[in-house]
């Protein structure tokens, strides 16, 4: 034998872990089961015989089934009532963009809206701003004393404030 | 060309693809079903199963790329396609995945189609107080003999981790039927 054969004591195989301590175990456990045998599972007579054709006669039941029309007569009652709400609803202004503001209202159409409108004097009171109230509201007219007391004499009654008794 | 790569070609030509899928039915039927059946115990949820593999590897042979065996590939279809099942029949019952099986192994004595006796009857209950994957494991290796290295491509699964799964199933289970 050559001395590298001879140096060469172990096959270098290894085991796992614990492989001989549990290896009685398994054994015992295996031979222990096995005593039991099968399952007890049975199956039907003929059972396997007959499985090819039933499913080859299963695929080809597969292939021909009917292929279902979907343009039945009722489909095409649903889908063209369907169209002609959506077509409906197209011409409705519910679709139209075109939006409602101040600007495109006409002066005649707010003024029939206030007048026909009962809006309080307190709605409106409620709208103007300090600002809205400005100098220019309360312009200064330099009215001629010859049209004051036009105006006194011809539109106040005199007579009621100069009585004593009032 | 091998045999497999053989039925292959004929399952993806519109020539031959029925008689290669009547051969592959043949070939697979009987591992397949008893694959099925310790999943979903009755036998007439295993054939409903059974069929469904089958029209399912019918329908998508196309898609089978071949990076994986073709026989892991149809047991795969034929594993998610049980669990699918018994998913579906505890939502349908309203009731918890454990409580079906507790029901279907409580069914088994009255089962026309388990002449089991008492011990491969407790053994079935000891196998369904399992967690699901060591309940696969177990079947797959016990009952089906497969190797480690095919259960492994089938759960997508490291060898290492299912004998460990294995032998800790194989643990409870003496533990369960040595208590009962």
């Amino acid at each position: 034998m050559s001395d590298t054969l001879k140096n060469i004591k172990n096959a270098g195989f290894k085991v796992p872990n614990d492989y001989f301590e549990s290896l009685e175990d398994t054994v015992l456990s295996q031979m222990k089961l096995k005593s039991i045998g099968d399952s007890g599972f049975k199956v039907p007579n003929g059972y396997f015989e007959s499985l090819e054709d039933t499913v080859i006669s299963k695929i080809s039941k597969n292939e021909n089934t009917k292929v279902i029309n979907i343009f039945t007569r009722r489909n095409l009652l649903y889908i063209s009532s369907i169209a002609a709400t959506i077509l409906l609803l197209f011409n409705l202004s519910v679709f139209n963009k075109k939006s409602v503001s101040f600007e495109t209202l006409e002066t005649v159409t707010v003024e029939n809206y206030i007048m026909n409108e009962y809006i309080g004097s307190y709605d409106m009171a409620s709208l103007l701003t300090d600002e809205d109230i400005v100098d220019e509201n309360f312009i200064e007219h330099n009215f001629s004393e010859e049209n004051i007391e036009n105006y006194i004499l011809n539109n106040i009654d005199i007579e009621y404030y100069f009585s004593e008794y009032k | 060309m091998n045999d497999e790569a053989q039925l292959l070609e004929d399952l993806k030509s519109e020539k031959n693809k029925e008689q290669a899928f009547r051969t592959l039915m043949t070939l697979y039927k009987e591992r397949l079903y008893w694959h099925i059946r310790n999943i979903v115990k009755s036998h007439d949820d295993a054939d409903d199963v059974l069929q469904n593999t089958f029209i399912k590897i019918y329908s998508n042979i196309h898609s089978f790329k071949g990076d994986s065996k073709l026989f892991s590939w149809i047991y795969r279809i034929a594993t998610n396609e049980s669990i699918t099942l018994l998913n579906k029949n505890a939502k349908q019952l309203l009731i918890s995945n454990e409580d079906l099986q507790e029901s279907a192994i409580s069914n088994l004595p009255t089962d026309v189609y388990f002449d089991g006796n008492e011990m491969q009857l407790k053994l079935q209950e000891a196998i369904s107080k399992l967690p699901q994957k060591q309940q696969l494991v177990f079947n797959m290796k016990y009952f089906q003999d497969l190797k480690y290295k095919d259960i492994a491509d089938i759960l997508e699964t490291s060898e290492g981790a299912l004998k460990a799964s294995y032998h800790l199933a194989v643990k409870k289970i003496e533990a369960y039927l040595t208590k009962n």
